[in-house]
């Protein structure tokens, strides 16, 4: 077992919880967001443009402007969506120097690219919904390919991709050890000599 | 000229991409699905339905529904334990290492992650009983991500006890 586990141990716990405060205090906001992003990605394939999302707490309400007034909106759930954010905080959290520079920038482009992914799984979810719930108007709008496109890509998200992109996020943008060692060897020379440039042999 | 350092990172990732869809493709087949998930699924709610009856009694089993007289869950795809197993064959197969190392890696790692799923489940079931908002809570934020972060490093130890063995002794 290596040395530091309890440490480790006790940075993922705090990154865990501060990942949950996120995600919890920010999914009203992060839902208008992604529903501002999303919509237009939605309309570029539509002629006319009738997609509406409209975002409700921590859902989206999928709006058409050629939907009977009468007739229910579905709705998409987003907690489920973006519950990754939690997973990469806490990754983040247990590299070695977690609030050194390198880590918050790597953080911090892990986070935006998470953005991009939590819109195509919006947009992944709304036509899976438009494949492949709306009954009738599913099959005539929605030929055999798109629909099982659409239902198997929105699938794939909610079972493995969530969770695989935030892990793949995290290994792309993590400080690797070596510039976490540099970066420790630099504070320390530049301790050292106040005002003089840290020559760091790696 | 020099290496591009994340050169390594981006064919892992790429891998474990690759890796991670065709897994998901394999188990999203119908026959697949049908013949060894749903099985599977009904196998771990019958394993949790056995602890949970040490704990109170009345706790059985149908299919893959685990019920008490007051509260029934039923274990689908997401919370079986194959999800987090799944990234960690993507993540173990994308990764430099011999045979034997994965094998053992993939065996014991699934282990350790069904053990670990069938204490997710009884925990589940027992918070649903008494609170099904906080059940709510636990089940989506809290559990999944535990399960993927015990994938994860579970992953970081097998790479660090095996696959990096072999790197450190060309060295």
């Amino acid at each position: 077992m290596p040395r530091n586990l309890w440490s480790s141990l006790a940075k993922g716990a705090a990154g865990f919880l501060l990942g949950l405060l996120f995600w919890w205090s920010l999914s009203t906001p992060y839902a208008r967001l992604l529903a501002t992003l999303s919509e237009p990605l939605i309309r570029i394939s539509e002629r006319p443009s009738v997609t509406r999302l409209i975002a409700d707490g921590t859902e989206l309400t999928i709006d058409r402007d050629d939907f009977p007034r009468s007739s229910p909106r579905p709705n998409l759930l987003l907690m489920d969506i973006t519950a990754n954010i939690i997973l990469l905080t806490t990754l983040f959290a247990v590299n070695r120097r977690p609030v050194s520079d390198r880590n918050a920038l790597g953080f911090l482009l892990a986070s935006l690219s998470l953005i991009v992914v939590h819109v195509a799984a919006v947009v992944m979810n709304v036509e899976s919904i438009y494949a492949l719930r709306l009954g009738p108007w599913s099959a005539v709008h929605y030929g055999p390919v798109a629909r099982n496109f659409w239902g198997a890509g929105a699938h794939f998200y909610s079972i493995a991709g969530v969770f695989g992109a935030a892990f793949a996020l995290w290994w792309l943008f993590r400080p690797s050890d070596r510039s976490a060692a540099v970066s420790a060897a630099g504070s320390a020379a530049s301790r050292r000599r106040p005002g003089k440039t840290p020559n760091i042999r790696s | 000229m020099t290496p591009n350092p994340l050169k390594p990172r981006i064919v892992f990732v790429a891998k474990f991409g690759v890796a991670l869809v065709v897994l998901y493709a394999i188990v999203a087949l119908n026959p697949v699905n049908d013949h060894v998930i749903v099985p599977f699924t009904a196998f771990v709610a019958h394993c949790t339905a056995l602890m949970l009856s040490t704990f109170e009694s009345g706790v059985v089993s149908v299919g893959t529904v685990i019920q008490s007289p007051r509260f029934a869950l039923d274990v689908r795809n997401g919370c079986n334990g194959v999800e987090a197993t799944l990234l960690l064959v993507a993540a173990i197969l994308g990764f430099p290492a011999s045979l034997r190392s994965r094998l053992i890696g993939l065996g014991v790692a699934s282990i350790a992650i069904e053990l670990l799923n069938l204490v997710r489940l009884c925990s589940l079931f027992l918070l649903g009983e008494h609170d099904r908002k906080i059940f709510d809570f636990v089940h989506v934020a809290v559990w999944q991500s535990l399960i993927i972060l015990a994938a994860i490093a579970i992953f970081v130890l097998w790479s660090i006890k095996f696959a990096e063995k072999p790197l450190v002794k060309s060295r």
